[in-house]
């Protein structure tokens, strides 16, 4: 016991830091350098991808021809349209019913409770979703994908809502009823205003979710016109379009522009992620 | 503005109460429940997509595997079980499972040990920690697809790994990281483990957070070193967030699939090909229900797992 607790007093100052830092730098940091590095070179240097800095920079026409041949546009376009059609349905409804489920005791809602709490957790059962939206006939286009997005993150933004709206006095709504505003009204004016942090929480996750995604989309879009971005970026480095295949320095360059606008997003709302997620954590 | 009125409204109401006595408590009382009207305008739309398009194919999935259903034939015909007895006799069902349950290990294992001591390491709130913190959440940013591109770059046999090793070891080292069974599954596992673990730390540190300081402080002065407060304090007061690391854990170790089909298509042989890949695979070729059944497999599995974890959550839950 006495001995062991010498090193560890230690580690608790300088060499705990030094040690993290060493770690992030190899875990972290490394693969990233790699991915950065070796989309500046041509394609010779990069058959064995090296840390080294380029020997000949190409970051011009490496990122030249990424923006040529990636598709990029257009998996923008149609990431945006997906997210345009899921976003607003995932917060307006989640909001709606979390503010249910907080404020009603009802028995009708114990079912509701346990499918949202499933759905926080298990993904979802993909080929009998094909099945269900080739029914209903909106399988294959964005429109089916960014439902069934809505329908995998209400949960999410369930979770996220009910731990704020349990902070939001119950006077606020009961004297803007007595004023004789409409459930609507409250919800609009009262509960969704002050669901601001919850609500930016969600979005960001959603976001990021729905911009990584690979799977899903994968498998429920059926033409290549409705690619998303990380479809693209498979095509792409795949080589089933572009003479990209597998060749790192064009593969990383994609990556790079692909990951670019996710990773700058993280980093300027990190403060609402900690606030909004603490929120429900505590 | 609307917030200020609602204000002033508010002080003003149980004035209003007091004046009218019984009008006041019966409208107390519809103010304090939604009616079933309100619930269904409320509560309908979210479930109805949630039930419809995420609930609802968990059973569809279950009756589906009951069925055959091909590219080639799209009308459903009754065949009972032999979706699941087809699997077996082709030796694809149990050593799937048996290579699921593998990966699964290593994957869910290497996450949540290493976020624990990661979360341990960056508990306390100083700038460096900070700093680190948001470094080590970078790998969540990345698309799971970019990342296995990233791992073939780092993992193949003329990749930078072994060129590192080459340099540092001065002979030319060739490991076939991606390519020799067993060390190959593991590899991956890895792989996967690193684009995940993010998720993880977040809730060890958030469970670190919640851990009162009044503990911490007592067993300080009963003179807790490092070692024993993290064994006899900080482990036990962790265990609901462990429990709910395991089982986030496990269950993204069940469903991967972009790093395996970027690091090794299933290969080498079938040493990689696990549940998930298994599916996608089978429905790519045009098997949809043998697609279903194996699925059905993989999510009676995780509804097993969560169900067990959530009743030892509940013993184990410890209460201050």
């Amino acid at each position: 016991m006495t001995t062991a607790r010498i090193p560890l007093h230690r580690l608790a100052g300088g060499t705990r830091v030094g040690v993290l830092a060493f770690v992030a730098l190899v875990v972290v940091g490394a693969p990233i350098w790699v991915v950065i590095v070796n989309s500046l070179k041509p394609y010779q240097e990069t058959v064995s991808p090296s840390l080294r800095f380029p020997e000949t920079w190409m970051a011009v026409e490496n990122y030249g021809v990424v923006f040529a041949e990636g598709e990029l546009v257009r998996g923008f376009l149609n990431n945006a349209i997906v997210l345009a059609i899921a976003l607003p349905l995932i917060l307006v409804l989640s909001a709606a019913a979390s503010w249910a489920m907080v404020r009603s005791s009802s028995r009708l809602l114990t079912p509701l409770r346990y499918a949202m709490l499933v759905g926080l957790v298990v993904p979802p059962a993909i080929v009998a979703t094909i099945f269900t939206l080739k029914r209903i006939g909106i399988y294959g286009g964005l429109l089916g994908l960014a439902l069934f997005y809505s329908a995998l993150f209400i949960p999410l933004g369930v979770f996220l809502m009910i731990g704020f709206i349990r902070t939001i006095p119950r006077h606020l709504e009961e004297a803007a009823r007595i004023d004789g505003a409409s459930n609507l009204d409250i919800l609009v004016r009262i509960i969704i205003p002050l669901l601001r942090p919850a609500l930016i929480t969600t979005t960001v996750i959603v976001m990021v979710a729905v911009w990584n995604d690979f799977l899903n989309p994968f498998m429920l879009l059926n033409d290549p016109d409705n690619n998303t971005l990380i479809l693209s970026l498979f095509r792409f480095a795949t080589g089933s379009t572009a003479a990209a295949s597998y060749k790192w320095n064009l593969v990383f360059a994609d990556v790079v522009v692909t990951s670019v606008p996710m990773i700058a997003i993280f980093y300027f709302v990190q403060k609402y992620m900690v606030h909004g997620l603490s929120g429900t954590e505590r | 503005m609307a917030s200020s009125t609602t204000r002033l409204s508010a002080t003003r109401s149980p004035v209003s109460d007091t004046g009218q006595g019984n009008a006041g408590r019966s409208a107390r009382r519809t103010l304090r429940d939604f009616t079933i009207r309100d619930l269904v305008v409320l509560v309908g739309p979210a479930s109805l997509l949630v039930v419809g398009l995420y609930l609802l194919p968990f059973f569809i999935n279950a009756a589906l595997s009951l069925f055959s259903w091909t590219a080639f034939r799209s009308d459903l015909e009754w065949i009972g079980l032999e979706n699941y007895r087809r699997l077996d006799q082709n030796g694809l069902l149990w050593p799937t499972i048996f290579r699921t349950l593998q990966f699964t290990v290593i994957c869910a294992g290497a996450m949540v040990v290493g976020s624990l001591l990661l979360a341990l390491g960056l508990e306390r709130n100083t700038r460096s920690n900070r700093l680190l913190r948001t470094v080590f959440l970078v790998p969540l940013v990345l698309s799971p697809l970019a990342a296995g591109f990233v791992f073939r770059a780092l993992l193949g046999l003329k990749g930078t790994v072994n060129t590192v090793l080459s340099t540092v070891t001065g002979s030319d080292i060739q490991i076939p990281w991606l390519g020799s069974g067993t060390l190959t599954l593991a590899v991956v596992g890895l792989a996967t483990a690193w684009r995940w673990f993010p998720m993880i730390l977040i809730v060890f540190l958030a469970g670190l957070i919640s851990i009162p300081t009044d503990a911490i402080d007592a067993a300080k002065i009963d003179g807790a070193g490092p070692i024993a407060l993290i064994r006899y304090v900080k482990l036990p007061l962790l265990a609901p967030a462990m429990t709910f690391a395991v089982v986030v854990s496990l269950i993204i170790s069940l469903n991967v699939f972009e790093t395996i089909v970027v690091l090794t298509d299933g290969g080498p042989g079938r040493t990689t090909e696990v549940l998930n890949f298994l599916i996608i695979q089978e429905f790519g070729e045009g098997r949809f229900a043998s697609a279903a059944a194996l699925s059905t497999v993989l999510y009676g599995a995780i509804f097993l797992m969560i169900i067990g974890l959530v009743a030892r959550l509940r013993r184990s839950e410890v209460t201050l």
